[in-house]
C-alpha cells in the first residue's frame, strides 16, 4: 500500500488511446441492466458440441463508438464441477486483450458467469471478437462473437443567437459541426428547419476552427425571424457527410427561438452593494428573455415590450436579487445585492 | 473480486483489503472465545519478539495524539509516537484551528478581563462581551449532554453523547487550554463557539503566530513564505493550508490556522524527547489473550508515502526524535498503555457506509486526503480494537452534525476541502488546487450525475444547515445569552417547523441512477458542465493550479458530446458514458429559452443560461465526508470499554476514533488527549 491515490490510474491519458480502459471492473453479482436505452442482449450461438462450452451475449446490440461495451460469457455445460473456478479473457479483432473478467460462483444469481464492462472500439460496424476460459479445472474451446458498433454521431452546436429576437428582422447565429471521433469535419452540411419542418436554409461549415476549439468548424448564419412573436422550435439537421469511409448517424438538434414585439419602454438597472452602497460592475441583468450585464458604473439598459417580467440581478459573491412585476413605462430598478459570504471556519468546521 | 488496477480501485488501498483481514481475524477470534476463553492465545505473549518498548506507544501523531504524547512524557515516562504519514499533525495541521473548550477556560478568563497575552501579541478588544464568556463546568457539561436541541436538519446533536466521558471532558477543558498555552500554542481573541460545542457561552478561540524574519516557535514567529502568505499561489512544507489573516483576533500580522497549533505542539513533544517512527501504519493491537487481559503492544507496518513521479520517500519537515525504522513489520511494546490515536473512518468507504450506503462511493475522499495519503482516516483503530472486543458508542452520531458530509463549492478537484497549492509536498496527489465557485457559482452551470442528467436545483446543492453552537443560528428559539438550556421550546413540533433548513440535495446526487450497478449502485461522480459564456461571465481561470488537464478532474472540449468522451476516458471513477449529456444540454437551453426549468424550478431562485458557447468545460463536484462521530465506547478516563461494560486494562483511546461524542473538530481530540494521555502514564508498568 505504498502508492497515493487510485491505483491503476494513469495520468497523464491519451485521450483517444483505447488502452486506457482495456482494464475494466468486474462484477461479481449481475443484475438486470438498470440502463433504460440499453437494447436487448443478443447472443451469437456457437456451432453445437458436447461438453462445457462458453456462450457471450454482448450488450447493446450496437454500442457507441468509444462508448461502453458489456460483454457477458457463461458457461454452459449439463454438468459443472462445483467448484469451478476462472477466469474469461475478451480478445479483439486484431488479437489485442480487451480484458479478463472471473467467472462468478455456482451460487450467484449468475453463476459461471463472467462479465467484462469495457470501452468500446471507434470503427462503425461489426468486429468479431473471441473469449477463451482460462480454468484448471475446466476446458472450453475459445468462442468467437460479434461486436457491432454504431455509426459515428455527429455534435451540432448552435450559439451566439439572440435569446430574445425582434420579429420580422434579421439575427445572426452560428452552427458548429464536429465528429466527436475525430473525423475532419471541413465542408460538412446542415440544413435549417422551421417548425412545420420546412428548410429555411441548407448551409456548410467553412474550413477554419471556431477560436479556443481544435477542430469545431463553423458557419456564421443571418436568419429572418419569423414574422409572429411568440415562441418557435427549429431544428438543424446535421447530415450524413457523403464520401466519408466511415458511416456517420443524422443528428437532429432543436432550438427555441423568442420572437419578441418591437420594445416600447426601457429599463434601467442600478446594481449597488447592499453594504457599502458601491456599483456591482459585471452583474448579470435577466428579464427574460432579454439579458445584459451591467457596466463599470453598476449600470444596465434594456428595451422591452411593455409586458409582467421577473427581473433577476446576480454577481458572485452576492445572493441573487430577484424582482417580480409588471413594466408599462420607463423606469428605473435598484438592485441592492447582499453579499452571500464565505462560511467562516466557526460556521463549517476548525 | 479482483479489480485489477480497475476504476474506483481507491476502495482496495484502504478498504477491502483491510476489512477482509478484520473478517479473518474476527473469525478466529470466535472459536477461542467459543473455547470458553480458555485457549491460549495465538502466541503466548511471553514468547513475543519485540522490536521496541516503550512505557506508553500512541498511536497517530494528530490532535488527540500529540497532545497525549506530551501530557505523558510530561509525567517522565518514554512515549513513542507511530503515525502512517511522512509527517506529524494528521488534519489538526490542515484544520482552521477553532478550538473549542470552554468551562470557564484560561482564554476565557483572559478576553473577560480585557487583559492580552504575556507576550503582548493581542492588540485588539476582546470580540465577546464579558457575559458571553461567563463561563463553568456544569453549564458545559449541561451544554453537551442537552436533549432539547434540535438542528436545522431536525438532527439532535447533544443528547446522545455519552454522559460520563462529558463530564470528564467539560472538567478536562480549562487545565486542557493551559497545557496547551504552555506547549507554545497561541490563541486569538474568543469568537462564538464551534459545533457540538454547546450552545451558551462562547467558547473558541483560533490559534496564531505572528509574522516575522524567521520561523520560531519558541518566539511565536513565522516567514510569510512559510505562512504560505508571500504567494497567492504558493503553500509551503511548513504549512500544507495557507494561513489566514488574524487581524481582527489578534492584531496587525497575525495569521492563523492548524499550522499555529500543530507545528508548535510538535515542536514541544520533539523537544521534550517523545519518539515518532513516520510512514507507520499501526495494524493491530497485541492483548494479553484474544478478548482477556492487558493490551501489551501494538503491530504496525512500514507504508511510506512516495512521490509519485521521483520515487523519492516524502520527508518530514523537522527530523529530530524521528526513528528511521523501515522493516514490514514490526511489534512494540507497550509497558503501561497503547493511546488510539488514529483518526476516524471518514477515509473509509466501507466502514462510512454503515451509516449511509451511497458513501460507500469511493470517488469521494474525506477532507485532506492529499495531505493525509491514503491510510488517514482509515478506521484503523476501530478495527483493530474490535478485533479485541472493543465496544462502540455514538455510531449514528455520524447523522446528527449536520455537515459531516456536504458538497463543497471548490471545483475541479478531488481533494475539495482544503485549499493547498503548490509548494507542499503533497500537491502532487491531488494535482490541482480546484476553483472555489462561491454558493453564488452554482448558479452558471447545470450538475449532472455520471449520465449525465441533472438530479437537483444546482443553486440549492451547496446549501449548509447552521451547526449548534453559540450563538446559535436557528438551533433553539432563544439565541446567545437568551438560550435557554434543557428547555422543551427548543424542540417542540412548532419551533422545529420554522426552523428546518435542509434541501436533500446532497441526497439526491448520491441516489441511485441510470448507471448504478449491483451489487454497491454507486452513484458515480458528479460534474458542473458550463459553456465559454460562463467563463466569460465569471472570469474563473481555468490554470494551473487551480485545475489541471492531466488529473482527471477538469476537462474542456469542442462539443458536448467531446466532453462526454473525454470525461468517460479521463476520470478514473467514471464508470460508464455520461449517455445522456448532449440530450440534458439540449433540454436545458430549451428551458432557458421558455424561462422555465419544469424539473427543478430553478427560475425561482436563480437566472438560468444557455450552454452554448463553445468550447465547453467540465469540472468534478465533489461530495465530501468530512469526519467521525461514532466510534470506540470510552470511559471518563478515556480507557476504551469491551462489550461487558469493562475497561480494556492498557487501552485508552481519543479524538475522532472515539463515538459518543457530537462535537466536531478539535476540542474533542485535544482534551481526549489530554486525559488518556494523564491516565495512561499513570498505568503500572
Amino acid at each position: 500500500m505504498s502508492v497515493d491515490g487510485p491505483a491503476g490510474f494513469r495520468w497523464p491519458f491519451v485521450f483517444w488511446e483505447v488502452g486506457m480502459r482495456e482494464e475494466t471492473e468486474v462484477i461479481a453479482h449481475v443484475e438486470p441492466d438498470l440502463l433504460a436505452a440499453r437494447d436487448e442482449a443478443h447472443e451469437i450461438e456457437p456451432e453445437e458440441r458436447s461438453g462445457p462450452r462458453l456462450v457471450v451475449t454482448v450488450s447493446p446490440d450496437a454500442a457507441e463508438p468509444f462508448g461502453e461495451v458489456i460483454l457477458t460469457a457463461s458457461i454452459e455445460a449439463d454438468e459443472l464441477p462445483e467448484d469451478t473456478k476462472g477466469e474469461v479473457v475478451f480478445l479483439d479483432d486484431q488479437g489485442n486483450e480487451r480484458g479478463r473478467a472471473a467467472l462468478t460462483d455456482r451460487l450467484d444469481p449468475q453463476p459461471f458467469t463472467a462479465r467484462l464492462e469495457c470501452m468500446a472500439p471507434e470503427r462503425p460496424g461489426k468486429h468479431v471478437w473471441t473469449a477463451r476460459l482460462e480454468s484448471e479445472d475446466l476446458e472450453c474451446d475459445e468462442v468467437s462473437f460479434t461486436v457491432t458498433i454504431a455509426p459515428h454521431p455527429i455534435s451540432v452546436t448552435i450559439w451566439d443567437m439572440p435569446p430574445a429576437i425582434e420579429q420580422g428582422r434579421s439575427f445572426p447565429m452560428k452552427v458548429g459541426l464536429r465528429c466527436p471521433c475525430g473525423c475532419n469535419a471541413q465542408g460538412w452540411t446542415f440544413r435549417l428547419l422551421d417548425s412545420d419542418g420546412s428548410e429555411i436554409l441548407a448551409g456548410q461549415v467553412g474550413d477554419e476552427p471556431w477560436p479556443g476549439t481544435a477542430s469545431l468548424y463553423y458557419a456564421c448564419l443571418d436568419v429572418a425571424a419569423p414574422d409572429t412573436a411568440g415562441s418557435h422550435r427549429w431544428t438543424v439537421v446535421a447530415e450524413p457527410p457523403e464520401g466519408s469511409d466511415v458511416p456517420h448517424a443524422e443528428r437532429r438538434l432543436s432550438i427555441v427561438l423568442n420572437v419578441m414585439r418591437q420594445p416600447e419602454v426601457s429599463l434601467r438597472i442600478r446594481a449597488r452593494d447592499a453594504k457599502t452602497g458601491e456599483p456591482v460592475a459585471g452583474a448579470k441583468v435577466v428579464a427574460h428573455p432579454y439579458r445584459t450585464r451591467t457596466g463599470e458604473d453598476g449600470e444596465a439598459l434594456l428595451h422591452l415590450p411593455k409586458g409582467t417580467y421577473t427581473v433577476f440581478v446576480s454577481r458572485s459573491p452576492y445572493f441573487a436579487f430577484k424582482s417580480q412585476g409588471e413594466i408599462s413605462e420607463d423606469m428605473t430598478l435598484t438592485a441592492e445585492l447582499h453579499e452571500d459570504r464565505a462560511l467562516t471556519d466557526a460556521e463549517l468546521w476548525a | 473480486m479482483t479489480t485489477k488496477g480497475s476504476k474506483g480501485s481507491v476502495e482496495t488501498s484502504n478498504g477491502l483489503n483491510r476489512r477482509d483481514f478484520f473478517k479473518a481475524s474476527a473469525a478466529a477470534g470466535v472459536s477461542a472465545a467459543a473455547l470458553g476463553g480458555a485457549a491460549a492465545a495465538a502466541e503466548s505473549t511471553d514468547e513475543i519478539k519485540w522490536d521496541y518498548e516503550y512505557d506508553v506507544v500512541v498511536c497517530g501523531g494528530g490532535c488527540a495524539g500529540l497532545t497525549a504524547a506530551i501530557r505523558a512524557r510530561d509525567a517522565g515516562v518514554s512515549v513513542l509516537i507511530v503515525d502512517q504519514n511522512f509527517d506529524l499533525g494528521g488534519r489538526m495541521l490542515h484544520s482552521g484551528s477553532y478550538l473549542s473548550l470552554g468551562g470557564g477556560d484560561p482564554i476565557q478568563k483572559r478576553d473577560m478581563a480585557g487583559e492580552s497575552d504575556p507576550e503582548g501579541f493581542i492588540t485588539v478588544p476582546p470580540v465577546e462581551s464579558p457575559e458571553e464568556l461567563d463561563d463553568n463546568i456544569e453549564l458545559l457539561f449541561t451544554d453537551v449532554t442537552d436533549w432539547s436541541i434540535v438542528d436545522g436538519k431536525a438532527q439532535s446533536p447533544y443528547r446522545y453523547n455519552e454522559r460520563e466521558m462529558m463530564r470528564a471532558w467539560a472538567e478536562n477543558c480549562p487545565p486542557t487550554r493551559q497545557f496547551l498555552m504552555d506547549n507554545y500554542v497561541r490563541f486569538t481573541r474568543v469568537s462564538g463557539t464551534h459545533g457540538g460545542g454547546g450552545l451558551s457561552r462562547a467558547r473558541a478561540p483560533y490559534c496564531f503566530l505572528m509574522l516575522g524574519d524567521k520561523t520560531d516557535i519558541k518566539a511565536g514567529t513565522i516567514t510569510p513564505e512559510d505562512a504560505g502568505v508571500a504567494d497567492p499561489e504558493r503553500t509551503s512544507p511548513f504549512a500544507p493550508v495557507q494561513m489566514e489573516d488574524a487581524t481582527q483576533f489578534v492584531g496587525p500580522n497575525a495569521v492563523r490556522n492548524g499550522v499555529a497549533l500543530a507545528r508548535p505542539l510538535e515542536f514541544s513533544a520533539r523537544e521534550k524527547g517523545v519518539h515518532i517512527m513516520l510512514h507507520r501504519a499501526f495494524v493491530d493491537l497485541i492483548r494479553e489473550k484474544p478478548f482477556e487481559g492487558r493490551v501489551i503492544g501494538i503491530r504496525a507496518e512500514y507504508r511510506p508515502r512516495v512521490h509519485p513521479k521521483t520515487g523519492e520517500r516524502l520527508e518530514s519537515f523537522w527530523q529530530n526524535g524521528n526513528i528511521d525504522e523501515r522493516r514490514p513489520s514490526i511489534r512494540i511494546r507497550a509497558r503501561k498503555a497503547v493511546i488510539l490515536a488514529s483518526g476516524g473512518h471518514a477515509g473509509n468507504p466501507q466502514v462510512r457506509s454503515m451509516f449511509y450506503p451511497a458513501m460507500r462511493e469511493p470517488a469521494f475522499p474525506t477532507s485532506g486526503f492529499a495531505l493525509q495519503g491514503p491510510g488517514g482516516q482509515d478506521a484503523s483503530a476501530l478495527i483493530a480494537a474490535l478485533k479485541i472486543g472493543a465496544n462502540l458508542a455514538g455510531m449514528q452520531q455520524n447523522l446528527s452534525y449536520p455537515t459531516t458530509y456536504h458538497i463543497s463549492t471548490t471545483l475541479g478537484t478531488r481533494d475539495a476541502y482544503t485549499n493547498m497549492m503548490p509548494g507542499h509536498p503533497t500537491f502532487v496527489f491531488r494535482g490541482s488546487a480546484g476553483i472555489n465557485v462561491g454558493n453564488a457559482g452554482f448558479e452558471e452551470f447545470i450538475a449532472v450525475n455520471q449520465v449525465g442528467k441533472r438530479f437537483f436545483n444546482e443553486v440549492r446543492l451547496p446549501k449548509r444547515p447552521a451547526a449548534n453552537r453559540y450563538p446559535g443560528d436557528g438551533a433553539a428559539p432563544g439565541k446567545g445569552l437568551d438560550h435557554k438550556p434543557l428547555d422543551w421550546r427548543n424542540c417542540s413540533a412548532e419551533w422545529i417547523r420554522k426552523s428546518y433548513n435542509y434541501d436533500h440535495g446532497l441526497d439526491a446526487a448520491l441516489a441511485i441512477n441510470e448507471g448504478s450497478r449491483a451489487p454497491n449502485y454507486y452513484s458515480g461522480p458528479l460534474w458542473a458542465i458550463f459553456d465559454q459564456d460562463a467563463v466569460e461571465r465569471t472570469g474563473w481561470e481555468l490554470r494551473f493550479p487551480y485545475v489541471s488537464e492531466e488529473n482527471g478532474y477538469f476537462f474542456k472540449a469542442d462539443s458536448i458530446e467531446d466532453l462526454a468522451a473525454k470525461i468517460y476516458a479521463g476520470h478514473p471513477f467514471q464508470r460508464v458514458p455520461l449517455s445522456y449529456l448532449a440530450q440534458t444540454v439540449e433540454t436545458w437551453n430549451r428551458y432557458v429559452a421558455e424561462g422555465a426549468d419544469p424539473e427543478f424550478e430553478r427560475e425561482k431562485d436563480a437566472p438560468m443560461y444557455a450552454i452554448a458557447k463553445p468550447p465547453f468545460y467540465a469540472l468534478s463536484i465533489m461530495v465530501i465526508w468530512h469526519d467521525s462521530y461514532g466510534g470506540l465506547r470510552c470511559n471518563g478516563r478515556q480507557q476504551v470499554i469491551d462489550m461487558q461494560g469493562q475497561p480494556i486494562p492498557g487501552l485508552y483511546a481519543g479524538g475522532e476514533c472515539v463515538g459518543g461524542f457530537n462535537k466536531h473538530g478539535l476540542g474533542k481530540g485535544h482534551v481526549q488527549g489530554f486525559i488518556a494521555g494523564t491516565y495512561a502514564a499513570k498505568e503500572q508498568a
